[in-house]
């Protein structure tokens, strides 16, 4: 019982230390208005995004050709699962 | 965007896109902090946002300024994997790795009158590698599984486990040194 209490008593401890790190760090990031006047994310970002998407589609409509027959509840809900 | 793609409601995609566009500048700010450059630094949001995607009912209570602390560390372990990968760093190396940015005009407001508080703080970030204070936020802030942690690090329950037990370890040995206690942990030591 004492042990349990000590146990809690540490966590109780560590979780306190370990949130004042965090929060404190969290307080360092400036906010989404200097963030978005300070960068400008490149061309190359948004366009592999794209790309990403893209290629991702085109896997879901393969799978659902291969697929749809096979799903045994008959139901087709996404690109990523079945059923 | 592909990371709706893994979200199985509306509700869940919209949630999502909010979150998305709250944070991810922040996130690529931590990153860029961390030394990467830029497509670097985006390719790290990116992961972070995928690995969100993946679990997010798990992380659907949680509050606007929990959510952006969440994504800050998320981020934060992907970029950690990619300075491991790139330097090939063992996971002892990484252990030791600290990446705090000592430049004192980015100190947080308040920060000066918090006393012993602020002088554990800065103690923290300059003395606990970067991987052990993110493992201990995972699981005592955002108290997630051992489990959870791991998929988020890419490395195993028992690395966890011990980065946990060794995180632990090196707050108290902080702490005691920043309130003046000793090895023993008694005052004036």
């Amino acid at each position: 019982m004492r042990r349990m209490d000590e146990g809690r008593q540490e966590s109780q401890a560590i979780k306190d230390m370990v949130s004042l790190v965090h929060e404190y760090e969290l307080s360092r990031i400036p906010d989404n208005h200097e963030l978005q006047q300070r960068y400008e994310l490149s061309d190359v970002f948004y366009q592999k995004m794209e790309r990403m998407i893209e290629c991702q589609e085109k896997k879901a409509r393969r799978k659902k050709t291969t697929t749809v027959c096979g799903c045994s509840s008959g139901h087709y809900s996404g690109a990523f699962w079945c059923g | 965007m592909i990371y709706l793609m893994l979200l199985e409601t509306e509700d869940d995609r919209k949630n999502f896109l909010e979150i998305y566009n709250e944070n991810y500048l922040k996130m690529y700010y931590v990153a860029q902090g961390m030394g990467q450059r830029q497509a670097d630094a985006e390719n790290a949001v990116h992961d972070a946002f995928l690995s969100l995607a993946e679990n997010f009912t798990k992380y659907s209570h949680l509050s606007c300024s929990e959510m952006t602390g969440l994504c800050v560390t998320i981020v934060k372990h992907k970029v950690l994997d990619s300075i491991r990968r790139a330097n090939r760093y063992s996971d002892a190396e990484l252990e030791e790795l600290i990446l705090y940015d000592e430049v004192p005009e980015h100190d947080a407001p308040g920060m000066v009158e918090r006393g012993e508080e602020s002088v554990f703080v800065r103690k923290a970030l300059e003395g606990i590698s970067e991987i052990l204070r993110q493992t201990l936020t995972l699981k005592y802030y955002y108290e997630l599984s051992n489990k959870e942690i791991a998929r988020i690090q890419g490395v195993s329950v028992k690395t966890v486990e011990m980065r946990l037990f060794r995180g632990k370890k090196k707050f108290k040995e902080v702490w005691d040194e920043a309130n003046g206690r000793g090895a023993t942990g008694k005052p004036g030591n």
